[in-house]
Order: C-alpha cells, then structure tokens, then sequence
C-alpha cells in the first residue's frame, strides 16, 4: 500500500510474475500504475505489505542494490554521456571489468540495432533512436525483471507499431522478464503474456489478454479493454435452461441469458457485448439468437472493417462491426435493423 | 516516504544551523546591559530605546536600504542585457566577456572605490547617493552577470524560436519565455546584488559624497567610541522585520492555491516599500529637504559618535543651519579620498600625523584665528606642535596617549615598563595593538630608541623582540581590545587610553598605565579643508567645538582628553583623574609624538608583514 | 560600463610600475622595484597561505553548500524563493556585528565551547578564536550564500530522473553524484566556486578579527599597503599578481569546464 499524503495511491494491489514473462499493468491515467513501477524500482517504498524478486525480499533495498533496471519514460538518458557510455553506465557502476563491458555494450546496441552510433550524444539522436538506447541501457545489464514506464508513449504511430514488434521480439530472443506500464490497451495486449487492469489504486484483473478481453470481471475492464455495448435491466425467472433478462427499458423484449445462476434472479444487471460478436440483419433472424431492433445511425469506414453506430431504444447507442465487402449490400444510415447474437455471447454484469 | 533525502535533509539542517547560530547571538547580545558587547550584564531594552533616537543611524539605514533597491534593481537589468547578449555571440567572445566579468571581482575593492572616485571627480560628477549607486552597479554586474549564465547557457534556443513561430513579438518573447524560465536565477542574483549593496563599505565609502553615509560607514568608523549593542538591535529589528514579510508571504501562499506569480508581485511590491521608504527617510535627512529653508549646510567629515548629537543640535540652533555628518574610518581613507578631489566636506579631524601631510599635500585652508577665540585657550603643551607650530592649520580638539591597559585583579603591582608584555606568566592573555608604527614604537622605546626610528639595524632588532612576544600575544587588534579586557580574556592590552578607560566601565579592576620607557602621545585636530564651500561657517563650529563646556561634555562622553585647558578644569573628578582619559601632566616628557618616517616606513613594513608571517 | 571596469585595470597597472612618495602618495617614475620586492620568499608564503585558505573555505563552501541547494531546488516550487531568502537573510545584518557575534561563539568560554563540553566531546575548552580554524569558519560562513544560490539555479534545472535513471543503474550514491549531477551541473558549481573563492582570497576582516591578525592574508597585505602604509604602487603590484594568478586558475577553471560542455549539451 502507498499512500501519497491522504490519497492512497496504491491499495492491496497483488500480482506475481512469473520467469521471461511480459506483464502488463494497464490502466488510465492516475490509476497508480507508476507508483507501482516506483515501487518496483526502489525509488519509493511501500507503506505496507512486501515485495519480493525471486524469493527475497526487497524492502528497504536502494534502487542500486536491485536487480531491476527501469525504461523511463522520457528515457532520461545523460546528456553528458555518448550512446555508448550510456549504456555501459550500470556495467561500469558494477565494476565489470572493460574488456567485458565492450563486448556486451556491443551486442546490446547489435540487439536495438544502434551499432555505429555509439559515439553520438542523446541530443543528437532521433526519438526513435533515443528509445533503443535506453532499451539498451537496461538490457544491458541483464536484470531480473526489465520495467518499463509506458515505453513507447513519445514515438509516432508507426514508429510505435514497429517497435512493439520488435520489443516483442527482443523480449522473447534474451527470455527476458518485462514488468510494463501502459494506458494504451491495444499495446498491452499485443506485446504482454499477462495483463493487470488498474483503476484507482486497485488491481481489478490478472489474466491473459484473450481471457480479460472475453471475461472481463466488471464493467470497468470491459469498458477498458475494448467496446462494450450495453443493455441494463433485470434477471428475471428460469426459460428451460437459461433466464429471462428483463431490459429497464420496457419497449425492448425480454431477452434471453446463458449464463446467469438462480440466486442471482430478481436482481438488476448489465447486459454487455463485444461489437464483433453482434451480427446484423435486415429480416428478423432465427429464434434461437437473442434479437434486438434499432436503426442504423451512422456508418463508419475503417479499411478492411466498417462499423455501425446503431440506435437501440431512445438513448443507447450500440457499435456492430463487420468486415468490409464480405457482406452483402452494405446497410444506410436510417435504415430499421435487426441486431442479434447467440445466446452463449453475452455476459452479465451485477452492481 | 520518499528515498534518499534524509543525509541531505540532515547536512541542509546543519548549514541552516550554522547560518543562524551567529544570528541568534547577535539577537540575544542586543538585549545585553553592557556596553562592551562580549560579556553578558543581564537584559535591558536601552539599546532599542537608544536606537529609536539616534537620527543619524536610522538615516544611514534608510541610505543603505535605498542604494541596495535601486542598485539592485539597475544591476539586474544591465547584468541580464549582458548576460542575454552574450548568447547571441559566438563562444569564443563568449568566454572572453566572462574572463573580463570576473576581471571586477579580482580587482581589490580598495582599488576599485578609489578608481570610481577618481572616474567621478574627472567626470565632474558630484560624489553622493547616486555616485554610490552606481558604484553598486559597477560591483554587482559581474555577480549578476554570473549567476544569470549559469541558467541562460542551458536554456533552449528552440523555446524562443518556438513563441517567436506563435507570433510573440521580441519583447513578448523575453517577457512570457525567457524571463519566466530565468525566474530561478533571477531570484537567486536579485538576492545577491542587495545583500553585497546592502553591506558593502569600501566602494560605497570612496564614491560616497557629503550626506550619503550608509549603515557599514557608521558602523566602521565606529571604532573610535566602540561599536554598541545599539548596532545588534537595530540588526535584529531589520531580521524581525523581513522574517515578517516572509511569514506574512508564506501565509497569504498557503491560503491561495497557484501563487507563484502572486508570490512574485509581492516580491516585487516588498522590495520598492523597502526603496521607498528608504528614499523618504534619506529625503527627510538629506541637505535637500532642508534647502527650502535656505540654511546654510556644514558638513563634518569625522568619526563616528565623535560629537554628542545633542551638541550638533545646539550648534544649528545658535546657528540657524543644518550641520551633515559623515563618517571614515581611518586616516588614511580620508586622505585617499581628499588626495582623489572628493569635495564638499567643510571640517575634518585628523590625526597629527595626518595633519603633517595634509598640509604638506596642500589640502587645508588657513585658519582665520579671529575667529577662534576658544582657540587660545589649549592646554599650554599643545599650543605649539611639530606639524603646525603655529597653529595655522590646526587646532587639536582630543589628545592621550597609548599605554598598556591591564586588569589589577589579576596584576596587582602596576606594571611600570613595557617589557610586563613580555612575561611569560601571561601567554596568551596579551593583545596588541593591530598597528605597526605603534607596536614598534613600543619596543622602540623599550630599547631606548625613538619610535620614529629610520636605522634599519635598529628596526631588525625590534623585529626580533616582536617574534620573541609573538607567542605570548592572543591577538593583535585596534578594534576590541576593549571588548577583551571587559570580558578577561586578556590581562594586558596594548592599546590608546580611551578604549581602555571604556573597559574600565564595566570591570572596575582594569587600570591603566603609560610605562616608564615613554609612550605615544596623539592628537586629533580640528582643520577646515581648503575646498570647503562655508570656510566661514567651519571656523565658528570649531570655535564652538571648543567651547570650554562643549569640549568638556565631548571629553566626557568619549572618554578622550580635550585639548582645552578650560575644559579639563570643567570635566568631573572622576575622569579628569583617570590616567586613560587625561594623562598626568608630569607623564608629559615621556611621551613621543609619532612621525612620518618618509620611504624608511618600508622597513617597517616588510618587519611587520616577516612578524606576522612567522 | 565597460569603462568602469578597464578605468581601474589600467590605474592598478600603471601604478605597480610607480614609485612610493615620501609621505605616501604617488611619484610617476618607472620602475620594476615593486614587482622585485614581491620575489621575496615572504610574499610568496603570503599568496600560498591564501590560496589554502581560499580553497579550503571554497571546498567547505561546497560540501556544505551543495546539499542546501539541492534540497531547495528540490522543495515545491512556491517554497524556494523562500528558502533563498532564508539563506540570504543572515547576511541583511552588519557585517561586523556578525563577527562580533562569532568571536563571541567561539571565545575560550564561548557557547561553542560549552556546548562540545556538555556534548562530553572535550574535557578541557578549545582554543578556537583567533586560530586559522576561526579564519576558516568566518570565511566559509562569510561566503556560504554565494556558494548556494549559483548551485540552487543549476540543480533547480537538472532533470529529478536522471538521478534516479542512474541509482536504478546501480550507481551508488556517491557515484550518481560523481557521474551525473556533478557533471550536469557544472557551471553552477563553476559559478560558485568563483563568487567564493575570488572574495576570500581578498578577505581581510575575517583574517584579521578571528585570526586575531596573527597571521596574513593576501587582502590583509593589499588594504595594509593601500590604506596604512600608503604605499599604492606596492599595493597595486600586490594586486595585479594576485589578479593574474586568479585569472589563471579562472582561466584553467573555465578550460576544463568547456571540455564536456559541448553544444549539444542539454535538453
């Protein structure tokens, strides 16, 4: 727990993370994420609880002693230092002997691909190149857990595709452990094996991407982790196998939901679903999907998908996705439409 | 917590420590009953009481407090043109301007203020407050100067260029980038610039004209009547009135959320009341306030507290003129600052020696004896001396002379001869006279010698008797010798019977001797300056310093003999037979006046500077 | 203004050349004899023992120095011209009442005496005024501020995350200093150096008040020519070595300090 004057920045948060694994705390920003990193670092201690890299403690450890090395956001490189001095800045700190720290600067800077440039400043290289050297810098020094505080942030879209690729890959080349903060889900649940969602000093979620986008715990993670279109209502009697859900909204039928258990009846929830999993037809669909009607409002082009604001009801808007061309003719803004799913598809949410 | 603070936080409390422990002394000594302020007599008020009276010293204040605003606020804005421009140059330039800015830091300050002085006068600039202030300016550049480069060699020229591509004019620019990232630097130069203006004295004094004596001018020139605790009080009235304004900041931050830039207009506001009332109370004082009057204006160029302020006013009421002080602090600044053509002083008071080489330097006007009928009435052995034989010149106003001053508690025979500074029973309970014509005139005259001695060889041997004592002396001063016997930290004192006869105020025991080998004897004199613009008005105020009665309360109240025989007859008992106020007539053919030695003073010096350094 | 600087160059120049009048004073007449007479050995203890001192005080300065400023420059924004002021303050008062008050701390039963003593430090009261101790002290007291304002507005401007992007690179504490926050702010510690070393080398008072005038310092030799000996040609002779001296090691200063201080310094 940490607490920044009355505010408590972090509370209970606990994680584990195991070997070469690269995790992910995601969140918007002010979740406390960066005091977790912090933490981690060294740089601030935690006002209870423990912390622990392979078995031992590190409370009260310095940053120094830590086998930890932090990928900084602004990458903080020394101006005063070349590329090179830069990242041999922790071996030398060590007291690793020359010949050797040469060498693994060496393959460092092979692995980010700076080689030949080791003898320029920080100020003299671009963004991009800026990033790899602090890449390096912690790389370098082989540490348990690599962090790295939203590490692609200051580079340009397409700079920063490329990087998370290569990131990636150089992550999985040395087995490294990468400790990652990021607001930026997309980003997150490319390049981590794991995912933590943090929202007000809170862990809500550890799981792999897939399951945290499929499952999300609450309505907070799935509003996070992509597009959530929502119905609320109540969870009404038992229909067979599965339960009647009853929307506020009393000019919507009831619908039909898979998965709710009999002590949740009676009590009211959020309906959520993923835009893919919504399908759209101009017919009212067979009986066995769960069917909702609206009118398309707008259109939205995106290249290789187009997405479709539809209007439910008076006052919700709802996102269906669908690729592009596959489809037959492609729907009008203003047409009436049929939006429907398979029963297993939609997930509750209780308050 | 955050990490790695706490050894920081800890040396940072110790240099806060240590830059406050003198402070809480120099508060607490302020509240002290004695005179000599080293030893504690109890607590007493008397010092701010004395100090809400003392015109004079609330008006150098207000001097001081003006120069340091306005010269502060000019040399910032010069030092930042400088340090600003210097950006633009290539680095080469760059660096040699800087070697030239650090050039007036080098230069002695001596130097300097004697240089500007002779820069004033050959510009026919009269010498006064605004000489002063730019005098301050002159200093402070280079210290704003050095601390602006420190922050402007790092800032980013993309900034600039940034708010000029916004469309943010040149002015616009300095004012909304530039100065806003200076901020820093700039609170840190402002702070330096005043606090050297605000305690400087060499400078300020050789570019000082008549009326514009700053606070450190009166309190050097104060070492002939004794620095008093009155200095302490009003010290810690101008602490207590700026902890106040920072309370009072600090307060007014904590009510309101973003102050930075509040913060600063109060910054900003403090510092011109700060001038403002300066400049009121320099006005209310100065010559000029006065003019609408029309009464003429004497200025005396003496020491400070030399004359009783009572006795001043008397004069100007009689009068019906206004009579300026100002101050220095040895005999050889005033003739450095006569020799360089600063004006408009009318009377002065040299020492006798000084006397001699005024008049050898051609800088006295002759005085008008019809004029000074009180003149006639000196004691009878200092109506004809060596300089001035016939009084031309110059009328001796206090006289003594230099002997030892020792405490009888600890010393119960009377020491008769200079070789008791020599005994080894009290080492390091000696202090000396910090003066080499004197502390050879000692031994000179133990040795059997005249003090005014020109033999090298005779010199040499003096010198080796001074490296013997050396061990045995605690300190050589001129300043606090008072201070030291008050307090018992020394015995014996070489030093001028005034001094000694103030410590024999606070300890009862001290006593004082002029040794049979035979002593100095000193004079300082009365002389009206040969450019002096009221050569009439001078005379009359000499004539009236010797007023027997007047010369009588003078003789009292400093603790020096008055050369008026009249007066000797009119002071009380007690002081006209204490030996360190009025030497015993029968001492007279012991005592030796001290003389300029020509080129021979060398000699002197190259021993002085061997004893010093062994 | 340049002329108020090069105006009292060229007088302490020309002067060193002149003779001593008679009676003080000033006789135009060329001569080397002045800068002869500094080949004394005596001269020469002169300078060396002020450069220690200066150093020392410089030094001391720093260390005690450099941790005020940074705790300044790193306290919130609206506290630090407060705290500046704090350092300042002390100095608003007489510069003479303030030594005053320090031979009165450090006198044989002085308060800094009884306080080692209640400490259990010393059994027997030290002897501090008037030894170079108390030169020391005065001096670096004297100069302190000078030290932390040039330092304050070079750590105000250095980046908090490069001390921690070293210390996470197992740079001790020490070594972040030594490798980053020494390097980056050097012109501060330049700046400071000068404003503390140039004036203490020229001090005269301090020497004089809590040294007891047992020994001298430069300054005490230059205001003791110009003001008691009156003897202005040695004085300024005195001077422009002094002034040479320090341009040099300024110079040598300033050479060292453009070494790292390349153009693309800075963010």
């Amino acid at each position: 727990m940490r607490r920044h004057g009355s505010v408590t920045a972090v509370d209970e948060v606990s994680f584990e993370v195991r070997r070469g694994e690269f995790f992910s705390i995601l969140g918007p920003s002010g979740a406390g994420k960066t005091s977790v990193l912090r933490m981690l670092a060294g740089f601030e201690d935690p006002d209870e609880g423990d912390l622990l890299i392979d078995g031992q403690s590190m409370l009260g450890v310095p940053p120094n002693r830590r086998p930890v090395n932090l990928v900084f956001q602004s990458y903080a490189l020394f101006p005063h230092l070349t590329v090179f001095e830069n990242v041999a800045f922790g071996l030398k700190m060590r007291r690793v002997p020359t010949p050797l720290i040469d060498e693994q600067v060496c393959q460092a800077l092979t692995m980010v691909k700076l080689l030949g440039k080791e003898a320029r400043l920080p100020a003299q290289l671009s963004g991009g190149e800026q990033q790899r050297v602090a890449l390096a810098r912690a790389l370098v020094n082989k540490p348990a857990v690599v962090l790295l505080d939203e590490p692609l942030a200051a580079l340009d879209q397409q700079l920063r595709q490329e990087m998370q690729v290569e990131l990636k890959s150089i992550q999985e080349q040395a087995g490294l452990t990468c400790i990652c903060v990021t607001h930026h889900q997309e980003e997150a649940m490319m390049m981590s094996d794991r995912i933590a969602v943090m929202h007000q000093g809170r862990m809500w979620q550890i799981g792999p991407p897939r399951e945290l986008y499929e499952r999300p715990c609450n309505l907070f993670v799935s509003r996070f982790l992509g597009v959530s279109n929502e119905l609320p209502g109540r969870v009404g009697g038992l229909v067979g196998e599965h339960r009647l859900f009853q929307p506020v909204d009393d000019e919507q039928p009831p619908l039909l939901v898979g998965t709710a258990s009999g002590e949740q009846a009676g009590r009211s929830a959020t309906l959520s679903l993923r835009p893919e999993q919504l399908r759209m037809a101009r017919e009212r669909p067979s009986p066995s999907d769960q069917v909702l009607p609206g009118r398309i409002e707008k259109v939205l082009f995106a290249g290789s998908d187009t997405k479709y604001l539809v209007r439910i009801g008076h006052d919700r808007l709802w996102e269906a996705r669908m690729a592009s061309g596959a489809d037959l003719a492609s729907f009008a803004p203003g047409e009436p439409v049929f939006l429907h799913w398979s029963l297993s598809d939609g997930q509750l949410f209780f308050e | 917590m955050r990490r790695g603070s706490t050894g920081l936080n800890l040396v940072s409390g110790l240099a806060m420590l240590f830059l406050y422990g003198p402070i809480f002394v120099l508060v607490l000594y302020s509240f002290n009953a004695a005179h000599l302020s080293m030893a504690w007599r109890g607590a007493t008020l008397k010092w701010y009481a004395a100090l809400m009276h003392d015109e004079a010293l609330l008006a150098a204040t207000a001097n001081s407090l003006l120069i340091a605003v306005v010269s502060t606020l000019g040399a910032t804005c010069l030092g930042g043109l400088i340090a600003l421009g210097m950006e633009r140059m290539p680095r080469r330039r760059q660096q040699v301007i800087e070697g030239g800015l650090v050039l007036p830091l080098v230069i002695p300050e001596v130097m300097m203020g004697v240089s500007l002085m002779l820069f004033f006068v050959m510009l026919n600039m009269p010498l006064g407050l605004t000489t002063v202030i730019l005098g301050h300016i002159v200093f402070n550049i280079p210290l704003v100067t050095i601390m602006l480069r420190t922050r402007l060699r790092k800032l980013d020229p993309a900034l600039g260029e940034a708010a000029a591509d916004l469309g943010a004019s040149s002015w616009q620019v300095f004012r909304y980038v530039t100065l806003p990232l200076l901020r820093p630097a700039l609170w840190g130069a402002i702070l330096v610039a005043f606090t050297v203006s605000l305690d400087d004295f060499l400078v300020t004094f050789f570019t000082a004209g008549p009326g514009a004596t700053t606070l450190p001018l009166k309190v050097y020139s104060m070492i002939k009547s004794g620095v008093t605790p009155e200095i302490n009080a009003l010290s810690a009235l101008l602490l207590v009135i700026s902890m106040t304004c920072v309370g009072l900041s600090l307060h007014l931050q904590r009510r309101e959320v973003s102050v930075p830039p509040r913060l600063q207009r109060m910054g900003v506001f403090f510092f011109c009341l700060l001038g403002l009332a300066g400049s009121f109370s320099a006005c209310g004082q100065s010559p000029a306030g006065d003019t609408a009057e029309s009464r003429p204006v004497l200025h005396y160029f003496t020491w400070s507290d030399y004359v009783g302020p009572e006795i001043i006013q008397e004069f100007e009421r009689r009068e019906q003129v206004n009579v300026v002080i100002d101050t220095f602090s040895s005999n050889e600044e005033l003739l450095a600052k006569l020799q360089s053509g600063a004006t408009g002083y009318d009377v002065a008071v040299p020492s006798d020696f000084m006397v001699a080489i005024m008049i050898q330097q051609d800088l006295l006007s002759e005085l008008d004896q019809q004029e000074l009928p009180n003149a006639s009435l000196l004691e009878p052995h200092l109506q004809s001396l060596h300089f001035d034989p016939e009084r031309r010149y110059s009328v001796p106003y206090l006289w003594g002379t230099v002997g030892i001053g020792y405490d009888s508690a600890v010393i119960p025979t009377a020491p008769d001869s200079w070789s008791i500074l020599w005994d080894p029973r009290y080492t390091g309970r000696i202090s000396m006279l910090n003066d080499q014509r004197e502390v050879f005139g000692a031994v000179l005259r133990s040795m059997g010698q005249s003090m005014n001695s020109t033999d090298p060889q005779v010199i040499e041997a003096a010198k080796e008797q001074l490296l013997r004592q050396k061990p045995l002396v605690k300190t050589y001063t001129s300043d606090h010798y008072d201070q030291l016997l008050a307090s018992g930290e020394v015995v014996l004192a070489h030093g001028w019977g005034g001094p000694v006869a103030r410590a024999m105020a606070e300890r009862p025991s001290i006593r004082y001797v002029v040794p049979k080998e035979g002593a100095t004897v000193w004079a300082d004199c009365l002389v009206v300056l040969r450019t002096a613009p009221q050569k009439r008005l001078a005379m009359r105020f000499i004539n009236f310093l010797m007023e027997p009665e007047v010369a009588a309360r003078t003789s009292e109240r400093l603790r020096f003999a008055s050369a008026s025989r009249r007066a000797r007859e009119q002071v009380g008992g007690s002081t006209r037979e204490n030996p360190a106020i009025y030497p015993p007539l029968d001492q007279l053919d012991r005592l030796e006046w001290m003389r300029d030695v020509g080129r021979a003073i060398r000699l002197y010096d190259r021993a002085w500077t061997e004893l010093k350094m062994q | 203004m340049g002329l108020f600087f090069l105006v009292p160059l060229g007088l302490v120049f020309a002067i060193s050349f002149a003779s001593r009048g008679t009676y003080g004073g000033i006789v135009w007449e060329f001569t080397s004899a002045n800068y002869l007479d500094l080949l004394h050995p005596l001269y020469g203890k002169i300078l060396g023992q002020s450069m220690w001192y200066a150093s020392l005080t410089t030094a001391i300065c720093f260390v005690l120095g450099f941790p005020l400023a940074y705790v300044i420059a790193r306290s919130p924004v609206r506290w630090q011209p407060i705290f500046l002021l704090l350092v300042m303050l002390p100095f608003w008062t007489n510069f003479l009442v303030r030594t005053y008050a320090w031979m009165i701390l450090l006198r044989h039963d002085g308060l800094m005496n009884r306080f080692v003593m209640a400490l259990g430090v010393v059994d027997a009261p030290l002897e501090l005024l008037y030894t170079p101790t108390a030169v020391v002290i005065g001096l670096v007291y004297g100069y302190l501020p000078f030290m932390v304002l040039p330092l304050y507005v070079a750590v105000e401007r250095l980046d908090p995350l490069l001390v921690e992007a070293a210390w996470d690179l197992y740079a001790s504490r020490w070594a972040v200093f030594m490798q980053v926050i020494l390097p980056l702010t050097k012109p501060g510690i330049v700046g400071g150096c000068i404003l503390v070393f140039i004036p203490s080398i020229g001090s005269f008072i301090t020497p004089d008040l809590l040294g007891g005038a047992r020994s001298m310092m430069i300054g005490n030799l230059i205001q003791h020519e110009y003001l008691v000996v009156r003897d202005w040609p040695l004085g300024s002779a005195v001077s422009f070595v002094l002034m040479t001296v320090v341009m040099a090691a300024v110079a040598l200063y300033y050479r060292s300090a453009s070494r790292t201080d390349g153009p693309w310094e800075g963010r």
